[in-house]
């Protein structure tokens, strides 16, 4: 029993055969020609024809503002033919997809010319209008889906290079470096291919190497990790670099890779540095000139404990009052120096 | 027991106050007064007896020689055992607390100013008992 074509098939096979397709056919023999031509309208309602008899005519077109949606090409023209004509159109054909016409038979030529880029390989004896329309509907369909794929690669790999965080893969086994983003080129301070042509313990230093490949070694396992502690990078500068890092295992062109995620936080502790510093000078401050205050504080205290207790004479008495004056005017001026050192200390700008 | 007060400070002003203060709370009649650590140091060698003993307030800061190197002097040369010290300070540092009862001689640390009622507590401490009785 025939199968009914589903309605998503149907409409979508109606919509290909009224749909707007720009061909180039390269095409010596016309007989040849008229009969692709009138095969092709035989499906389709809709296209616009470009023909040329030799190569460099075709050239011509491709090379032109025309965006072809197909290309015919036969693979033997008077001036070009086989595989050099085949590399000389793909090399200008764009996205445009190719399809072979041949009068001969040879299945290893047409194995070859696939694995070339070619779409398709139809022999002119065998054509018909169903077994074209075949093919371009399947040409079409894979073209969309080459380009989706491409576009999605170029996606995730535009989210790898363009991202402002530093990123780079190692090879876990050699631990060469297999990519690199800028962000990350700019953290460390090498040229791409400089970059790529070291491996990861060019980036560490010496006393924390053991410790982070010992880490990595322990989380080889892991499909991904953030460490809690930062480790020390070196910028090639010979700087230090604090990051965080989180690694994550992938499969990089077939190698056993691993992503580093690197957080430079070098910024954010040497804030934290100089805001502790800061805190430790303004304790020291507070500390000492409480020390400094306790003293005449102290003194006028005593001063009027003494008059207090009625035991001094007069002269005593006003002799005592001076000193308490002398005590506060010593007060005074500890605080003064207060106020000043206290402005003093502002915490140090980090670059 | 006879005892001898004698007050440490390089601050002229609360030698006086010491001074004052001393008498009129009847603490001591007769207060010594010293503005160098070295001083006392040769005043004490000189009057020590078996029967006596050397009530020091002792000022902590001091140029030159200070309180507790006052004190390390009167161990090496044998005296701290005449003496009974009380370290005085105008700081509220409670390491200066923690340092002073690691003399032998200092039985006690008295935070400035000094006042009538702190001397007067004074007279109630266990080592000082016997000397006021």
């Amino acid at each position: 029993m025939d199968k009914i074509c589903e309605p998503f098939e149907f409409f979508k096979i109606m919509s290909l055969t009224k749909e707007f397709l720009e061909v180039l056919i390269i095409e010596d023999n016309l007989g040849d020609y008229a009969l692709l031509k009138e095969y092709l309208e035989e499906r389709f309602e809709n296209l616009s024809f470009h023909h040329s008899l030799n190569f460099k005519k075709g050239e011509v077109l491709l090379l032109s503002e025309l965006k072809f949606d197909l290309i015919f090409l036969d693979l033997t023209l008077p001036a070009d033919s086989g595989k050099p004509l085949i590399k000389k159109v793909l090399d200008i054909a764009g996205q445009s997809p190719v399809i072979i016409l041949t009068g001969s038979l040879n299945l290893d030529f047409c194995i070859e010319s696939l694995q070339l880029g070619v779409s398709d390989y139809l022999f002119k004896d065998e054509l018909n209008p169903n077994s074209l329309f075949k093919s371009i509907n399947y040409t079409i369909e894979k073209q969309k889906q080459r380009l989706h794929i491409t576009a999605s690669e170029k996606k995730y790999s535009d989210l790898f290079h363009l991202s402002p965080i530093a990123m780079f893969v190692y090879n876990t086994d050699s631990f060469k470096f297999l990519d690199v983003n800028s962000a990350a080129l700019e953290l460390y301070g090498y040229g791409k291919e400089e970059f790529l042509s070291m491996h990861l313990q060019q980036i560490l230093f010496f006393k924390e190497k053991d410790a982070f490949l010992g880490a990595l070694k322990e989380i080889r396992h892991k499909e991904s990790y953030s460490f809690k502690d930062y480790f020390i990078y070196k910028r090639k500068s010979g700087e230090e670099i604090k990051a965080e890092i989180i690694v994550k295992n992938i499969d990089f062109q077939n190698q056993n890779a691993m992503l580093v995620v690197a957080n430079d936080i070098t910024e954010r502790l040497n804030h934290f540095e100089a805001l502790a510093t800061q805190n430790k000078k303004l304790n020291e401050i507070s500390w000492q000139h409480s020390h400094e205050m306790r003293s005449p504080a102290s003194k006028i205290l005593g001063i009027i404990e003494l008059i207090n207790t009625d035991s001094c004479s007069e002269e005593e008495q006003k002799f005592l009052i001076k000193e308490i004056e002398n005590s506060v005017k010593e007060l005074d001026k500890v605080i003064r120096s207060i106020s000043k050192n206290a402005t003093q200390i502002q915490p140090k700008k980090t670059n | 027991m006879d005892f001898e007060v004698l007050n440490v400070d390089d601050d002229k002003m609360v030698l006086f106050i010491h001074e004052k203060m001393m008498i009129h709370s009847g603490f001591s009649s007769s207060p010594k007064s010293f503005e160098d650590a070295h001083e006392t140091i040769t005043y004490i060698s000189e009057h020590i007896t078996e029967e006596k003993k050397f009530v020091i307030f002792l000022d902590v800061n001091m140029p030159d020689l200070d309180g507790w190197g006052f004190m390390e002097e009167l161990e090496k040369k044998g005296l701290d055992k005449y003496c009974y010290i009380f370290v005085m300070t105008s700081s509220i540092d409670p390491s200066d607390k923690e340092k002073a009862v690691t003399y032998a001689a200092a039985i006690g640390f008295v935070e400035k100013p000094l006042s009538v009622e702190k001397l007067n507590d004074l007279k109630t401490k266990e080592e000082l008992r016997p000397l006021f009785n």
